[in-house]
Formats: C-alpha cells, structure tokens, sequence
C-alpha cells in the first residue's frame, strides 16, 4: 500500500460532497438500538411462544394445572410435616416443664 | 398471547391456593394444641386419653404444682450458695464440701419426684401409651443415664 499521489489526486476530485442530514449520526444509533430491541424481543417470543402453543391445548393445560396443584400441595405438605414435628418438640419439652424443675428453670431464665 | 398468559396466571394462583389451603389444614391440629396454654390438649392427643384420664392427669398436675416450684425454689437456693462458697474459698472446706453434697441431693430429689410424678400420670394411661410416654421422660430427663431399651421396654 504505497502512497500514490496521482491516486490520492484521481480520490478526491472524482468524490462529490454529498450533504449529510443534521441528525444522521443520532439516526443511525437510534436504528441500531431498534434493532437490538426487536432482536431481544424475539428471544423471549422465541422461549415462551412453544409454551403458550402447549398451554393453549386443552390436555397439557390440564395436566399442567393438575401437576402445578399437586406439586404446590405436596410441597405444603412436606413444609407442614416438619412444623408439626417442631410443634410437637416443643410442646413435648412445655409438659416436662411442668414436671421437671430443673427444665422449669430453664424455661424461665 | 393474551389467552395462554391469563391461563398461566390463573394456574399460578390455583397452585398458591393449593399451597396455601394445604399448609393450613395441615398444621390445625397442632395450632389447636397449641392454643391450649397448659400443654394439656397435646398431652391428651399425643397419648390418646379419653376425658376420664384426662381429668385425672390434670388432677394430678394441679396437685404437683407446689411441689414443682417448691423444689424450683431449692434449686436455686443451693446452687445461689455453692456459688457464693465457690466465689469465697480459696480452699475446699467443709461448708463447700457441704453445699456441693446439698446440690447433688437437691438434683437426686427432684429427679427421683419427677419420675414419680411420671410414674403416677403413666398410671391413668393405656398400657402401650404409659410405655411410650415414660420413655419419652426418661429420655429427656435423663438424657444418656438409661440404656436406649430400658427405657422403651420398661
């Protein structure tokens, strides 16, 4: 890439000035981010559209309903078997309270 | 994209109503028991007692109450005076020697009125149910004292 100058010379009489609006640069980055946005919006079209298709049949929105309720109830269940457990605990150790003073007084201190 | 939206939603809601629903009607018989200050509900349901043993527990309970904070009292009474001979000694002394015997003592008294406090509300108890509830006391009265089996087959 040597420099030319008949080159340079032939360059810049054969390009013309064309204008450039006022806001060219603005409106360039403002279509960049358009873009990006839309892109980004298909990315989320592109997860949740096959789900929507799926819950709009009636037998997997049925089966989703049944596994979402059954799951959410078992799970409470499971949460509830544990705080009856503790429940239990300490009403356990309140009865022996009122038999052994030595765990009266450490419930009173 | 509405319809599958709202229908997600609604399944969302039913699941939190199942969660909800669930958790409470598990957990109402222990909020029930626990309503009850004294802790009777749960000795009664835990153990199974009809109303008649129920009455006589509490009957006994009552009764061993004065007892309970009588030997409360005695307890911190010789422990308030070990500590105090313990803060002043330099030496073992016979006073020393003496309020470390009165606290084994009050320990072995109090210990031997709690077993017979169990032993005498294990009596209004079904047998399988007196078992179950005497090795329970003794496991946390006692912890580590009594081998595993004395105190489940005693």
């Amino acid at each position: 890439m040597n420099d030319d100058p008949q080159l340079r010379e032939l360059l810049r009489t054969s390009l013309s000035d064309v204008p450039v609006p006022n806001r060219f640069g603005a409106e360039v980055w403002q279509r960049i981010q358009a873009r990006n946005e839309a892109s980004a919006q298909r990315g989320w079209k592109k997860f949740f559209e096959p789900m929507f298709a799926l819950l709009m049949r009636p037998t997997f929105a049925a089966i989703a309903f049944l596994l979402m309720v059954g799951g959410a109830a078992g799970a409470a269940s499971l949460r509830a078997a544990d705080a009856n457990e503790q429940a239990r605990a300490m009403l356990a150790a309140q009865h022996v309270a009122t038999l052994d003073p030595y765990a009266r007084l450490a419930v009173m201190r | 994209m509405k319809k599958p939206v709202l229908i997600l939603l609604a399944m969302l809601a039913a699941a939190a109503i199942a969660y909800f629903a669930s958790y409470y009607c598990a957990t109402r018989e222990a909020r029930r028991m626990f309503s009850v200050s004294d802790g009777s509900a749960w000795l009664r349901t835990e153990f199974a007692l009809t109303d008649e043993q129920a009455r006589a527990v509490a009957a006994l309970q009552s009764d061993y109450e004065p007892r309970c904070m009588e030997m409360c009292a005695r307890i911190t009474k010789s422990r308030e005076r070990l500590e105090k001979l313990l803060h002043e000694s330099k030496t073992m002394t016979p006073e020393l020697e003496a309020a470390m015997r009165e606290v084994s003592q009050t320990q072995a008294d109090c210990r031997a009125a709690t077993l017979a406090q169990t032993f005498a509300i294990s009596a209004h108890m079904a047998p399988e149910q007196a078992v179950r509830y005497r090795a329970m006391i003794a496991e946390r009265i006692l912890p580590g004292t009594l081998p595993h089996d004395t105190a489940t087959h005693r």
